[in-house]
């Protein structure tokens, strides 16, 4: 998980060679909603091919990638993910939705089948078995060595967003250009995490050349149903049909992707035609002029996302060094009313209950939190007990000491004000002093809570991967320290007895209902102990216009266009 | 002439100087650039490089000298997501000096209109208007204005009449894949020029309206009038060639403080202009192009106020210099 202040990282993706069945329902405004795609075929397969059709599809993009490097620092950018990464190069794995509706890895067209996990020599291997098919755009087949060069970037190449991800892989054989052997140094359980960041580099056209130089400000491969065609740096970017994509080719000829630095406007861009579809962030002014109306064409809100937005408390710090004054907050907060008032407009109203995310339901306890409702009457029992009393001011205290604290959060987000406002009123009525102070989210982040400099912070969490990823925020051995080189990010400094162990588990058992089981555990002792308060999804939002026909749905990582190639212009 | 021109740049040099060190010294007291890599996985090796390749572990004097003989020799550096600056300048000045050319042309003939009949035909119906006009002009928000201009000139006429495309697009300056001057820019350019002049029309009718009474009711001009003067020669012979110069002063210093961005303009209608590049800037930190931004604002400040002085006394020769 990465704490999201404005942007965010997404990793995977539904390859659209894969044929995609609607499994789920769009939804109109107003209705809450998660529109998912089943695919249906085997990996490498491709069922269905209806042609090309033509036109252009027009995208509204909300924030302009900082690069194209993605596995490059610079390269962490969610809309530059959902609006070039998934469409430009290619992954082991989809991310797919059963019938359940419980996000899955499922083999992408660039394998023969699903990866074969084994152990050999006490050792964990995973085997990949690459579709003969698949090739880059320049006709060049994808090999084992691909996979290999990318290992080898992320792990030695300079500025790199993100090396982790890589650091139990020992070796990789590409003796057989059709297989890619990957050999562990320990157990890990989130090997098909591996290449759905960045996707995986051309090494006939990098290898002995500087990556960053040669894909930060765009590149002419692809492995995916489009291609680059130009990068107009603060106005847009084009793509064109990659004829050479293996899977079913993209039935327009060219998506024209235009940045929006208004909201308002990208709104009446989509009302008047310019853009065809937009996907912009859940802020306040976005639902404003959805519940405004005169939206044409369809919209998505799905509740099922990778954020978790939480009231964060510094279980090392007073007053919420105390588990009683932690539960007791629980209970003085009507944590559906500040939802409903939020994103009630779109069909949203329930508070999430666990740390981990919606889509990682499979491996959490999604009930876990839910106990935790408006209860002034158990705030007083509690608080009445470790000995606070209320004063003339209807504020708790003890041994002289108020019950005050300070709620930090990033500024300029009027979502977030609001939210602290609502909070500061209800924790008001039931006896908690609260001020609020916002920060530039680069000081919140960079300076602020790494040393745990707060009580309490309202901020979100985004997963980037579909593997449960609480140890990184939840781990005693993830706060910040000489131990971990201050890199931890369990900046709420949460120390739940039991709670490592069980993490470790999730981290390195290969057996899903293992693994699961220990997530649930977990999150049921990080409730117990109220570390943190989860509050909302931060709902995906996808707009669709009378233009374009498609199934038109949001996968939750590869965002609202993930499926554009399978779109065609209405003529 | 050239000795007044040398000495005012000359001037402004130190201006320069001391103003690049105070904002480098700003915002790298205010911004730490590589916070944005705490929530990395690998956050501490990242930002030990990045702060190795920033220089950020040297004196903030030693970072403004390092920043100020490169930038001097064309070497502008790189923004923190690795594009050069300069060329990001460059770029950004381009798209904004088409919406000032345009939008400073504009303003100034409709201006100029609008004053001169305001002052010859003073207390008229139409000057009553356009008073009113300029002074709702002058109190209404720019962005207000943008907004309800898109959505009464562009979205509203598309959806009413069922048209493909409306009619006026507000997106960038061009449709993606064309350029140049063609009806494409035309239908690109309406509406963000529109929000640009609204109020820099309203300020300098009123303007070129108070100079043109000041010149009417001069004795010259009543000289001309009793010398059987046609009134067309009197207005725009004789009192409009005096009576722009307040405005011309204006117009030079206004068009220069513009180049520094537009900001609301540029955001409403996704221009990539100074404007944007500015804003983004600050809310990433990013020094080298704030500093270059600055850098080129205040050189267009300082050389359009010194082409105000320069026209000034062309149009005037009592006050010209020497």
């Amino acid at each position: 998980m990465s704490a999201c202040s404005s942007d965010k990282k997404s990793v995977s993706v539904s390859s659209p060679g894969t044929t995609a069945a609607s499994a789920g329902s769009t939804a109109t405004t107003g209705a809450t909603a998660t529109t998912a795609a089943t695919a249906t075929t085997g990996a490498g397969s491709s069922t269905t091919t209806a042609g090309a059709t033509g036109g252009t599809i027009t995208i509204g993009v909300e924030q302009e990638w900082d690069c194209m490097d993605w596995m490059g620092s610079c390269g962490g950018s969610t809309y530059g993910a959902w609006s070039a990464l998934f469409a430009t190069t290619t992954r082991p794995f989809d991310f797919v939705q059963d019938a359940d509706g419980i996000w899955k890895y499922k083999a992408s067209n660039l394998l023969t089948g699903e990866p074969a996990l084994t152990t050999v020599g006490g050792k964990q291997t995973v085997t990949y078995k690459i579709n003969p098919k698949a090739v880059w755009s320049d006709g060049q087949p994808i090999t084992s060595t691909d996979l290999k060069y990318t290992w080898t970037q992320v792990t030695t190449g300079s500025d790199i967003y993100d090396t982790s991800v890589f650091r139990d892989v020992e070796s990789i054989d590409d003796s057989d250009p059709s297989t890619a052997v990957l050999t562990f140094s320990k157990q890990n359980a989130s090997w098909k995490d591996l290449y759905e960041s960045y996707g995986i580099y051309p090494a006939h056209l990098l290898e002995g050349k500087d990556r960053n130089a040669e894909t930060k400000d765009g590149y002419t491969w692809s492995a995916g149903p489009f291609k680059l065609e130009k990068w107009d740096k603060g106005v847009g970017a084009s793509l064109v049909r990659n004829d050479a994509y293996w899977g079913d080719k993209a039935k327009v000829d060219r998506v024209e992707e235009k940045f929006f630095a208004d909201t308002a406007a990208e709104f009446q861009a989509f009302k008047a035609g310019e853009v065809d579809v937009i996907g912009p962030q859940p802020q306040l002014d976005a639902i404003d002029a959805i519940n405004a109306g005169g939206l044409p064409g369809k919209s998505v809100v799905s509740a099922v996302t990778g954020n978790v937005e939480a009231l964060w408390l510094n279980n090392a710090k007073a007053p919420f060094d105390s588990k009683i004054v932690r539960q007791a907050f629980a209970y003085a907060i009507d944590r559906d009313a500040i939802v409903n008032k939020l994103f009630g407009g779109i069909g949203v109203n329930k508070a999430v209950n666990s740390l981990n995310p919606p889509i990682l339901a499979e491996f959490s306890d999604q009930a876990a939190f839910a106990g935790y409702k408006l209860d002034l009457g158990k705030v007083d029992s509690l608080l009445t007990g470790d000995g606070w009393a209320k004063g003339s001011d209807g504020i708790y205290a003890k041994a002289g000491q108020k019950l005050s604290f300070e709620m930090k959060t990033t500024s300029g987000n009027k979502r977030r004000e609001l939210t602290v406002q609502v909070l500061q009123q209800q924790l008001k009525t039931a006896g908690f002093d609260m001020t609020i102070n916002e920060q530039k989210s680069s000081d919140l982040f960079g300076q602020q809570l790494p040393p745990g400099d707060f009580q309490a912070a309202l901020y979100a969490q985004t997963a980037t991967t579909l593997s449960p990823g609480l140890t990184s925020t939840q781990s005693s051995k993830s706060i910040p320290g000489p131990a971990n080189n201050n890199s931890g990010q369990n900046w709420t400094r949460t120390n739940v007895p039991g709670v490592d162990a069980l993490l470790d588990t999730v981290d390195t058992e290969t057996d899903d209902a293992k693994r699961a089981a220990a997530a649930k555990a977990a999150d049921k002792l990080l409730a117990a102990d109220m570390v943190t308060l989860p509050l909302d999804p931060l709902p995906n939002l996808g707009f669709y216009g009378d233009k374009i026909s498609g199934d038109f749905s949001i996968n939750v990582i590869a965002g609202p266009w993930w499926n554009i190639a399978s779109w065609t212009v209405n003529s | 002439m050239l000795r007044f021109i040398t000495r005012r740049l000359a001037y402004s040099v130190p201006v320069l100087v001391v103003a690049s060190l105070l904002v480098f010294w700003g915002v790298r007291e205010t911004f730490d650039p590589t916070a944005k890599y705490q929530t990395s996985r690998d956050a501490a090796r990242i930002i030990a490089e990045k702060r190795k390749e920033l220089g950020l572990d040297r004196p903030i004097v030693v970072q403004w000298w390092n920043w100020a003989r490169h930038f001097v020799t064309g070497n502008w550096g790189e923004s923190l997501n690795g594009n050069g600056v300069r060329e990001m300048t460059t770029r950004a000045l381009g798209f904004t000096v088409q919406l000032i050319f345009w939008g400073v042309l504009i303003s100034l003939i409709i201006a100029v209109a609008v004053g001169v009949y305001s002052a010859v035909r003073q207390y008229s119906v139409l000057d009553h208007v356009f008073t009113g006009l300029s002074y709702l002009g002058i109190a209404m928000p720019v962005f207000w204005f943008a907004l309800l201009s898109i959505q009464f000139l562009s979205v509203d006429p598309k959806i009413r009449w069922n048209l493909d495309s409306p009619p006026l697009y507000f997106v960038g300056l061009h449709s993606t894949g064309k350029s140049g001057i063609n009806m494409d820019y035309l239908r690109h350019l309406v509406l963000p020029v529109m929000a640009l002049t609204v109020q820099i029309i309203a300020v300098w009718s009123r303007f070129q309206r108070a100079a043109m009474l000041d010149v009417l009711s001069a004795d010259y001009i009543r000289t001309a009038r009793a010398k059987g003067l046609p009134q067309r020669t009197v207005i725009f012979k004789h009192a409009l060639r005096n009576a722009l110069l307040p405005l011309v002063s204006q117009t030079a210093v206004d068009a220069g403080a513009l180049f520094g961005g537009l900001i609301i303009t540029e955001s409403i209608f996704s221009i990539p202009g100074m404007g944007r590049l500015f804003l983004q800037a600050l809310l990433q930190g990013d020094v080298n192009v704030i500093l270059a931004w600055m850098l080129v604002s205040a050189v267009f400040v300082i050389l359009f106020n010194l082409l105000a002085d320069i026209v000034y006394g062309i149009l005037d020769p009592r006050i010209r210099v020497r």
